[in-house]
């Protein structure tokens, strides 16, 4: 798509994949590294000091990019990755900001195990892949932001027929198909979204970082959805419990 | 100019001190923030002339229209005439700040969604820094004659340029022109009318026209888009004025200050006095 989304994709192929971790942070990073990734420390070195361990702990690293695009300076990106021949399976949803040269300079992200059933059937990661709908970009952003602040923000859950279709393909594991699916979801686990920090979106992908309370948990998320004619027809999210910051090495999560 | 460096102007007062004579000067953020005292910064202001601040080192924040926006080196902000802003004094940063008088950009003038930071990169810094060291230079040697002042002008302007080039925001790219001619007839004219088809007469487009081109960029229509803007203005006043509800409600054009409090409750959320009490805490 741009030169933004290839760092982002690289930095992860390269870096993390292939273990070329030192040579792709200077390659892809800009002037500093921002992270919002809880046990990894702002800058250079604290990437290479993270992940000089983390290739040590995961000797074999199968990493696949799902989904991603640019949003102006952002990317989203969502990854799979096994390790170890099936040892972990994780689902991850990253964002990164990136300066004038496309080189990344702040990072958020979600990081999940991939759960072995769904209620729904669908995995974390399955389902359309391909953007669409250039045109509809900012229109779609609107839709989703409305969604979020009315709906997930303001609990208001008779409005979320205004926003999802029926049919709606939930790839949240904890959920089944479909508009009423959620909505008894959100009832019953008093689902409450506390902040939408972030929206980014491209074409008929629209992504939101978030924080909420589920089931009485601090919970980070990002929630990507997929837009088809003006309703939100399609949902993947990764979430993580927000840890004590006593735990956090950088400035936290958002 | 000698007062400037003695530190008894404030900046603030840059435009008026100068008019157009200094078309832009360059300040440092420490010496600037020393010299102006904590109380200065307390609260928000709204000044008249366009304010760029390059950051060298080190990290802080600063608020822009009610946005907390996180400092970084290689981060640029640019704050418009008409926006509010709070400076955060616990800032620890090495940082130029430079003053310009808003005919020094030749920039159209503040629309909303305009982005208000970019991150420069390593090549695009380093010609901001060669910038900033220019103006600097040459308003130690400034002698108000034309060439001068088209000079200075320029390196603002080009500062200007840099950063506009970084600062493409998400999703923003060529905006249909009924969209643009009604923003900038919102700007022009905001306290004139409630009613879209005041703001699209004489612009040459349909008043469908235009909500459909506002719809295409926003997702909003022209009605909610003047809602939102008339909205901010009320936020800025609450913000930097001591005017009292009454008096703001007046000074936009509503007749009655209940129906101002309602209208600002239901597109921001909050009461105009909770918001302004929200202010209190407003410094992180």
């Amino acid at each position: 798509m741009g030169q933004r989304l290839d760092n982002a994709k690289a930095i992860y192929l390269e870096g993390i994949r292939d273990g070329d971790y030192e040579v792709a942070v200077n390659k892809y990073v800009g002037q500093r590294y921002t992270q919002h990734s809880t046990p990894v420390r702002d800058g250079k070195d604290g990437f290479i000091e993270f992940f000089a361990d983390f290739i040590d702990r995961n000797p074999i690293r199968d990493i696949e990019i799902i989904r991603g695009f640019e949003d102006g300076h952002f990317v989203f990106v969502q990854a799979h990755q096994k390790l170890n021949n099936g040892e972990f399976a994780y689902v991850t949803a990253d964002i990164f900001d990136t300066d004038d040269d496309a080189k990344i300079v702040e990072h958020w992200d979600m990081i999940a195990e991939v759960e072995p059933t769904s209620v729904s059937g669908r995995t974390p990661i399955d389902g359309p892949t391909e953007v669409t709908d250039l045109d509809k970009t900012e229109v779609n952003k609107h839709l989703v932001s409305e969604f979020a602040a009315k709906v997930l923000v303001g609990a208001d859950l008779a409005l979320t027929s205004t926003y999802v279709h029926a049919d709606l393909a939930q790839h949240d594991a904890r959920i089944a198909d479909g508009l009423d699916a959620f909505v008894s979801y959100a009832t019953a686990n008093g689902l409450v979204y506390k902040q939408i920090h972030k929206v980014i979106g491209s074409g008929n992908f629209v992504a939101v970082l978030a924080e909420a309370e589920i089931a009485g948990t601090a919970t980070a998320l990002i929630d990507l959805y997929r837009v088809e004619n003006g309703l939100i027809a399609e949902h993947w999210v990764v979430s993580e419990e927000i840890t004590d910051p006593s735990t956090w090495v950088n400035s936290g999560k958002f | 100019m000698d007062d400037e460096r003695d530190g008894t102007v404030l900046p603030v007062d840059f435009a008026s001190e100068h008019g157009l004579a200094l078309p832009a000067e360059v300040l440092d953020y420490a010496a600037l923030v020393e010299r102006m005292g904590p109380t200065y910064f307390e609260r928000a202001q709204r000044p008249s002339f366009e304010l760029m601040i390059v950051i060298r080192s080190g990290s802080g924040s600063h608020t822009v229209d009610f946005q907390t926006i996180a400092l970084h080196p290689g981060r640029v902000l640019f704050v418009r005439p008409g926006q509010v802003q709070q400076w955060h004094v616990e800032n620890d940063l090495s940082a130029s700040v430079v003053v310009a008088s808003p005919t020094a950009t030749r920039t159209a003038p503040w629309l909303p969604g305009d982005p208000t930071h970019a991150d420069l990169g390593e090549h695009s810094l380093a010609t901001a820094l060669d910038l900033v060291t220019a103006i600097e230079r040459e308003q130690q040697r400034f002698t108000a004659d034309e060439h001068s002042v088209t000079l200075l002008t320029a390196l603002f302007a080009a500062l200007v340029a840099l950063y506009q080039r970084a600062s493409s925001e998400p999703g923003r790219g060529a905006l249909p022109h009924a969209y643009l001619a009604f923003r900038a007839a919102l700007e022009r004219d905001l306290t004139r009318s409630r009613n879209v088809r005041d703001y699209v007469t004489g612009l040459g487009y349909s008043e469908r026209t235009v909500s459909r081109a506002c719809q295409t960029v926003t997702g909003l229509t022209a009605k909610a888009l003047l809602d939102e803007r008339l909205m901010l203005e009320a936020q800025r006043l609450l913000a930097h004025t001591d005017g009292t509800v009454a008096s703001i409600s007046t000074a936009l054009g509503f007749s009655e200050p209940s129906n101002f409090a309602k209208f600002f409750e239901r597109v921001v959320g909050t009461s105009p006095a909770e918001f302004r009490r929200s202010l209190v805490h407003f410094a992180p």
